[in-house]
């Protein structure tokens, strides 16, 4: 089908603990989870996490389903890290180990990216002290890919209806096919981009001043108990269990 | 002819419904407008009508043949859609580019492709603009543009997708010129629209969706004497039809185009014709 999906792009808000988590909570607990799967090359610690992180991120934040969806079109990257790291090494549990990473990495990510708004997401930035305009770029690019894959689905219906046909011919044919979608594609998204800036520009946007935001972040202390006791929760369930479990499971 | 049988229709699977249960069909040379509110499936609608989108539930059928059994490419050859936006269709340096581009990919060649390309740049009155960019175009320039390239392939079936939107006066009057073009044709043309002002040119048969299913079929005129419908729906009804609701007491009717509605109007208040 030549439809492109966004809904992997779309942020929603759920009724669930980690959308409501001040985002640098979120962020500081994702980053400590990606340290966790950094420096681990055990396997059984890296399964065991990716399971913690599972139970975790569909018990607080409900998003389970997008997650296993993400994996699954990351699955042939996977498989190709694990056959590239067994040709050299020849050995299955050395070849699981970044392959099991790379899904840990995935899941301790999705912790912040998937449960924050784009708002959110530049606000977090602009507290750590990012520039204004790193961090409003940053949140248009967010909000792009959704109206860029929106608009590249209406010029492909477009041209489609204009009798085109993106899959006829050789390889140079078909590249030469997608002229009639990224000439609209280019000069609609420059358009685009004038415009979001003449609107900046009329509602007195300025970055040499600092900024008061509309809706700040606040940290309350459920936030402190949330960052606490997932920091305590991932750091025990690693180092113990592993080592309990290591004396039954020989890996 | 376009028919939908039981057709049902949604994106994806967790999604709900955006068409239920339509059935409709669209005969040869007849106007007709696809009428209703902001999400009530309209674009979706004509969508199935080239085969971009296929029934999730139930059948097109183009001509007799169904929507599922052939490419868009084939299709398209039959049903051209016109959407709101026309610059999302242009992609030449300029306006003899576009159709020339388009014309090429329908197999045209040579001094056959030449002679169709003076003949549609003269017929939709492009030879002024023949060398501008169509991104340059003014609104209503761009649709005409839009028209013209969907119309040089020589199509059974026109379906323009909000023709109206941000087009001014002038650009509206231009419009009808080319619609009414169109007509005489003798082709079928489907206009999607919430602006019941415009349907006066044509007083076509409408069709009025809401939520995705067909709430009223029938007559321009049907319609606007049911102001009921009109306004649960989502629809403006147009001051017009109040001034046809007088006119009718002297034997007139509601849903008349407006050449007509003059007519009477002209020779109730004894002006000339000049008026």
């Amino acid at each position: 089908m030549y439809r492109i999906s966004y809904k992997a792009f779309k942020f929603e808000a759920k009724d669930a603990l980690l959308y409501r988590i001040d985002p640098r909570a979120k962020l500081f607990v994702a980053l400590y989870s990606m340290t966790i799967s950094i420096i681990t090359f055990d396997l059984t610690t890296l399964i065991l996490l990716t399971i913690y992180l599972m139970i975790y991120i569909s018990l607080l934040g409900k998003i389970l389903r997008k997650i296993m969806r993400n994996l699954l079109v990351l699955t042939p990257l996977i498989i190709i890290i694990f056959l590239a790291n067994y040709l050299v090494t020849f050995n299955i549990i050395t070849s699981l180990v970044p392959a099991v990473k790379l899904i840990t990495l995935v899941l301790s990510m999705n912790i912040f990216f998937l449960t924050t708004s784009p708002d959110d997401f530049s606000l977090t930035l602009e507290k750590l002290g990012v520039p204004l305009t790193i961090t409003l770029a940053f949140s248009l690019s967010l909000r792009f890919i959704i109206v860029l894959s929106k608009q590249l689905n209406e010029i492909t219906e477009a041209q489609l209806s204009r009798g085109y046909t993106l899959d006829r011919g050789g390889l140079i044919q078909r590249i030469k096919n997608f002229i009639p979608i990224l000439v609209p594609m280019i000069v609609l998204s420059i358009k685009r981009s004038i415009d979001i800036a003449e609107t900046l520009e009329v509602r007195g946007f300025r970055t040499d001043v600092k900024h008061t935001p509309y809706h700040d972040l606040k940290t309350t202390r459920r936030d402190v108990v949330f960052t606490l006791s997932s920091i305590v929760s991932i750091t025990i369930f690693y180092y113990p269990l592993q080592d309990i479990l290591s004396l039954f499971i020989p890996l | 002819m376009i028919e939908f049988r039981n057709v049902w229709f949604k994106y994806d699977e967790e999604g709900d419904f955006i068409l239920r249960n339509i059935n409709l069909t669209i005969k040869r040379g007849e106007v007709i407008s696809i009428l209703g509110d902001n999400g009530s499936g309209k674009t979706t609608l004509i969508k199935h009508m080239n085969g971009l989108l296929k029934p999730t539930k139930g059948d097109v059928y183009v001509d007799g043949e169904n929507t599922r059994d052939k490419p868009i490419s084939e299709l398209s050859r039959k049903v051209a859609i016109v959407f709101q936006y026309p610059e999302k269709m242009f992609f030449s340096p300029s306006v003899e580019e576009e159709l020339k581009a388009t014309l090429k990919n329908f197999g045209l060649e040579g001094e056959e492709l030449n002679n169709r390309l003076e003949e549609i740049l003269e017929e939709f009155r492009l030879v002024d603009l023949r060398d501008r960019t169509p991104f340059s175009l003014s609104g209503g320039e761009q649709r005409r543009l839009s028209i013209a390239i969907a119309l040089s392939w020589d199509p059974d079936y026109v379906i323009l997708d909000e023709p109206t939107t941000g087009l001014d006066g002038y650009s509206r009057r231009d419009l009808t010129k080319t619609i009414e073009k169109v007509l005489a044709k003798n082709k079928t043309v489907v206009i999607v629209t919430h602006d019941l002002e415009y349907l006066f040119e044509f007083a076509p048969r409408v069709i009025l969706l809401s939520r995705g299913a067909i709430v009223f079929q029938g007559s321009f005129k049907e319609l606007l004497e049911n102001e009921d419908v009109i306004m649960r729906n989502g629809l403006e009804s147009p001051k017009i039809s109040m001034l046809m609701k007088v006119v009718r007491r002297d034997g007139g009717g509601c849903g008349m185009r407006y050449s007509e509605l003059l007519s009477v109007i002209i020779e109730r208040l004894g002006c000339s014709e000049d008026v």
